[in-house]
């Protein structure tokens, strides 16, 4: 290594490729040798392009690439940083870059890098989000910037001396217009544009259902928590406003709507629901409702009016009733499903049987 | 029992590679002098439950504390951080510099990062002011055993970090694992991965080797044979589907952290209101015996066992024994204690199992696996949606549905989306961007070719015999893993066989051998790479080191330990992973809520 160095120090008319060659011929028989040291050595005797062809020959990585950064090589390095898979080095020549050059350029370069780039997003996420607005706006991703700022909008709202109802909700609502609109612009994302329209327009009405309502429980539910909201307080007409504004299909409004009024024990406004018009997806979630609300009397109004035989079968297991459910299996023709509620029949008095009998098997007396 | 595992019965003395840990660890604490409080990342926390016991840290003088934004409560003048590299931890330490600084207290700060300091780590600290103030050291923890056949690289987040944010990091943290275990049991010849992270991997692995090389003194053979690498991504299936083993359901629905159970103590039959750990692995015996089964028969497992000691007991009491029967009945009483852990802990599984909605689910999973009725499972998704039911096993299912067909038509894509984000929320538009990010909930762009894969590959297959299964699709009752098939192929003849099909999956292939001191392998396929792979010297089974790049479920592993059960099979396995994983833990590392 000494002689190497001397050499370098000492030959300043020998061009770089003659000396190249002849320090190589003599380090390669030499094991461990830094090249980085020596490549330190050249450089700083002012031969900085003999230095960087000697760097080539560092085996390892996480000394070629700091020397590579110190001789000003930024994109060699950055290229074998990123062949080399540690992401540590990668980081490395990242920071280095961002000080060393101007905005702009360096967004140029590590756009072209794509572990650079998304080291470097997931780094600015969290520390520097205003100078990834501008990496977003400069290469063009607007969605990116899109999300940045639908997310900002979450923030907006943890702000604790924000009342609800209070001019607040404006910035808030501003920000995820903002993105929509830049969603829009890259006409790849209707889909989340759309998405942002309906955030807004759904923080508004909420906003508006706490005022009238004096109530602070609407902002930040999702579309179908609203409605069974405004159905439990009885307010039904802001139900249907939100499913109007929102296209809410009729299936799903069923859905809400019965599971709304079991959760208040509305009998009679379910039965006058189911009887409003043929429900759309039959009888089922008049059924499913009444069961979970352990309601045996009112399922029994809903379980006659099921189309299929099969499910007639099933609730009516569901709710212990053997005779009724063999009965409407046995007019199914559905042998199968006849022999497997014949055994959950039996089964069940059996099933929670089986544990205690091992754990009384295994209760000696005098062992533990 | 213990939560750390006994690993005796390794094939490779993996025992040495913990007490290395181990004497790192301790090394770190006896270079402080003094008392100090040790803060740690609860997470790591976890995963060094399987290292070393707590009672050994505290002997070296060390207070314990898990990482959080909470000032420190503690007289220590010395704070010892050990925590992961992982930049959104660091700004707990500054919250808790930064508290101790406005009151006045003078502290001396360490921090060792695992598995070691980071460019990215010391620059949060260098911008929030507090770099000045550390000693940085490190803690080069890259893999721990979590059994005697089983080893994590404990990188939970690795799957999500690759495919959505581009962050390759932990594939360097692989390779380094398995170089790290080169310079112990000798450098591994043979490799083959499928997977473009899995490629990877091995590309860095080589590397590594060139950079840093492992001698193989020509007179030793190397202790692993062959390393195989799978990515997750190649079968993302798999993991979706519930798991039917015992050790599966328990994690499904008990979730197994760090190699036990947390649960409330009434469960075991204790009095209620406390909670308790259970540890589980193989150093108990019953647990060992019954964790890769199909539940089902191990409720048979756990009757017989049950009336067999009870009939001995009778005996006991009503007749006359010998000393030597009165011995052998006491050495079987020994093993009571397992049995009551487990008839507890099945009793309490089969509350879940016997449930209808459990049923529903499975017979949903089993025809989207099937994948010849779109609708039916189209309406049962948009069904799940609109009556709003959970939001992960929702999820789980729609991934599931989507990649068996190569995504959804942009119609049904479009409208299942919105109805989640009406049902849900809008601040799950998070998610739903890293799931299409990732592939793993997206547009139809291609047709699907999972029929062929599934065809070609005998996944389904009817008539499985729980009891006496002869295929490893028992684990799933009726679903045989697709990468466990892929892994079998691997091992027994190479990518050859399965080459046609390799290409209906995701990623590149490649199947080397790597030289002693050579440093440019060649990356052709061989023709029949060594299709037997040979006995070592003294008589035993060669080992196979099969690595899951993203993630692998214990219904995989109790399929491979089946696999390397069968007769003929000329092999032993261990098996490493970024993380234990189920469709749970999937889908939760997906999922991120906006505010």
């Amino acid at each position: 290594m000494h002689w190497a160095c001397s050499k370098i120090t000492s030959s300043l008319n020998i061009p770089d490729a003659t000396l190249l060659e002849l320090l190589l011929d003599k380090l390669k028989m030499c094991k461990g040798i830094s090249y980085a040291v020596v490549a330190a050595h050249a450089d700083k005797n002012g031969r900085r392009r003999l230095a960087a062809m000697l760097v080539e020959h560092e085996p390892r990585s996480s000394k070629q690439v700091p020397l590579l950064l110190s001789i000003g090589e930024e994109d060699i390095a950055l290229m074998k940083a990123t062949e080399s898979g540690d992401t540590d080095l990668v980081y490395l020549v990242l920071f280095h870059i961002w000080q060393k050059r101007q905005p702009l350029d360096f967004f140029g370069t590590i756009q072209a890098r794509p572990l650079a780039r998304d080291l470097f997003i997931t780094y600015a996420q969290y520390y520097k989000h205003e100078f990834l607005k501008d990496f977003y706006l400069s290469t063009g991703q607007l969605q990116d910037v899109a999300f940045l700022l639908w997310k900002e909008s979450w923030e907006l709202e943890k702000n604790p001396t924000a009342s609800k109802g209070s001019p607040l909700h404006g910035p808030r609502i501003k920000l995820i217009e903002k993105a929509k609109n830049l969603f829009a612009e890259t006409k790849e994302h209707a889909f989340e544009s759309k998405a942002a329209e309906e955030h807004a327009k759904l923080l508004r009405i909420q906003h508006e259902l706490e005022v009238t309502t004096k109530q602070a429980i609407f902002v930040d539910s999702s579309i179908s928590d609203t409605i069974r909201t405004c159905i439990v307080l009885g307010n039904h007409r802001a139900a249907v406003r939100v499913k109007t504004e929102f296209k809410v299909s009729e299936k799903r409004w069923y859905w809400l709507k019965v599971f709304a009024l079991a959760t208040v024990k509305d009998w009679a406004a379910l039965e006058k629901f189911s009887k409003e018009k043929k429900p759309p997806i039959g009888y089922r979630p008049f059924v499913e409702a009444c069961i979970e609300a352990d309601e045996k009397a009112e399922t029994l109004k809903y379980i006659p009016k099921l189309a299929d035989p099969r499910e007639r079968a099933e609730s009516y297991a569901r709710i212990g009733m053997a005779k009724e459910a063999t009965d409407a299996a046995s007019q199914a023709k559905d042998g199968e499903l006849l022999g497997r509620l014949k055994l959950t029949f039996s089964q069940n008095a059996a099933a929670s049987s089986i544990f205690d009998t091992l754990r009384d098997r295994l209760s000696f007396q005098g062992a533990s | 029992m213990a939560q750390i595992p006994i690993l005796d019965n390794a094939p490779v003395n993996l025992t040495s590679v913990r007490e290395q840990s181990q004497k790192e660890l301790i090394n770190i604490l006896k270079n402080i002098r003094g008392k100090k409080c040790l803060v740690i990342d609860p997470k790591l926390g976890g995963s060094l439950s399987l290292i070393i016991q707590t009672s050994i840290l505290k002997e070296l003088g060390a207070e314990l504390r898990h990482l959080s934004a909470e000032p420190i409560q503690t007289d220590c003048s010395k704070i010892v951080y050990l925590v992961r590299s992982q930049p959104n931890l660091m700004k707990f330490i500054c919250s808790n510099v930064n508290n101790d600084i406005s009151k006045g207290l003078q502290r001396g700060y360490h921090v060792y990062f695992v598995p070691r300091r980071t460019v990215v780590c010391e620059k949060v600290l260098e911008e929030e002011k507090i770099h000045h103030l550390m000693s940085v050291g490190e803690y080069p923890l890259y893999l721990v055993p979590m059994d005697d056949d089983l080893l994590s690289f404990e990188l939970d987040l690795a799957y999500k970090e690759c495919l959505v944010d581009g962050d390759t990091t932990s594939l360097w943290h692989i390779a380094k694992g398995i170089h790290k275990l080169e310079f112990s049991f000798g450098l591994i010849r043979n490799v083959r991965a499928k997977g473009k992270a899995s490629v990877r991997v091995a590309d860095i692995l080589n590397r590594m080797q060139a950079e840093e090389p492992v001698s193989s003194p020509d007179m030793l053979v190397p202790e692993i044979n062959t390393l195989i690498l799978l990515d997750r991504e190649v079968d993302m299936v798999t993991p979706l589907c519930t798991q039917l083993t015992y050790e599966g359901l328990l994690d499904e629905f008990l979730h197994i952290n760090n190699g036990a159970v947390e649960l409330d103590s009434s469960i075991m039959g204790q009095q209620e209101g406390k909670k308790m750990k259970v540890p589980l692995n193989s150093s108990d015996k019953l647990y060992k015996e019954i964790r890769d089964l199909n539940f089902e028969v191990v409720v048979q497992i756990l009757r017989q066992k049950a009336t067999s000691m009870k009939q001995d007991y009778t005996e006991m009491t009503t007749t006359t024994q010998t000393v030597s029967e009165l011995k052998d009945f006491v050495k079987k009483l020994n093993s009571l204690p397992e049995m009551t852990r487990h008839i507890h802990l099945a009793q309490h599984l089969s509350k879940f199992t016997s449930k209808p909605s459990f049923l529903g689910q499975l017979d949903m999973e089993h025809t989207i696996i099937e994948s010849q009725s779109y609708d039916i499972c189209f309406e049962y998704i948009e069904e799940m949606i609109q009556k709003q039911e959970p939001l992960a096993t929702v999820l789980r299912l729609l991934m599931l549905f989507s990649i068996t067909n190569s995504g959804l038509p942009k119609k049904h894509f479009d409208y299942l989306r919105r109805e989640l984000l009406h049902s849900y929320g809008f601040e799950h538009m998070a998610t739903l961007n890293n799931l299409e990010k990732s592939g793993l909930l997206k547009k139809q762009e291609t047709k699907s070719n999972w029929l062929t894969v599934k065809r070609a590959l005998q996944l389904v297959v009817e008539d499985t015999d729980t009891a006496n299964p002869n295929d490893i699709a028992y684990v799933f009752s009726g679903y045989a893993p697709l990468s466990i098939r892929l892994v079998h192929h691997a091992i027994r003849s190479g990518w050859r066989p399965v080459e046609e099909i390799l290409k209906l999956l995701p990623g590149p292939h490649l199947d080397t051998k790597r030289g002693g001191f050579s440093n440019s392998p060649s990356f052709d396929t061989l023709s029949g790479a060594s299709p037997n792979i040979a006995r070592a010297t003294d008589g035993r089974r060669s080992l196979v080191l099969v690595v899951f790049v993203g993630g692998v479920t214990s219904a995989e592993i109790s399929a491979l330990r089946f696999l390397s059960a069968q007769e003929g099979m000329a092999y032993d396995l261990i098996i490493a992973t970024t993380k234990i994983i189920n469709g749970r833990t999937v889908v939760e590392t997906f999922m991120e809520k906006m505010g």
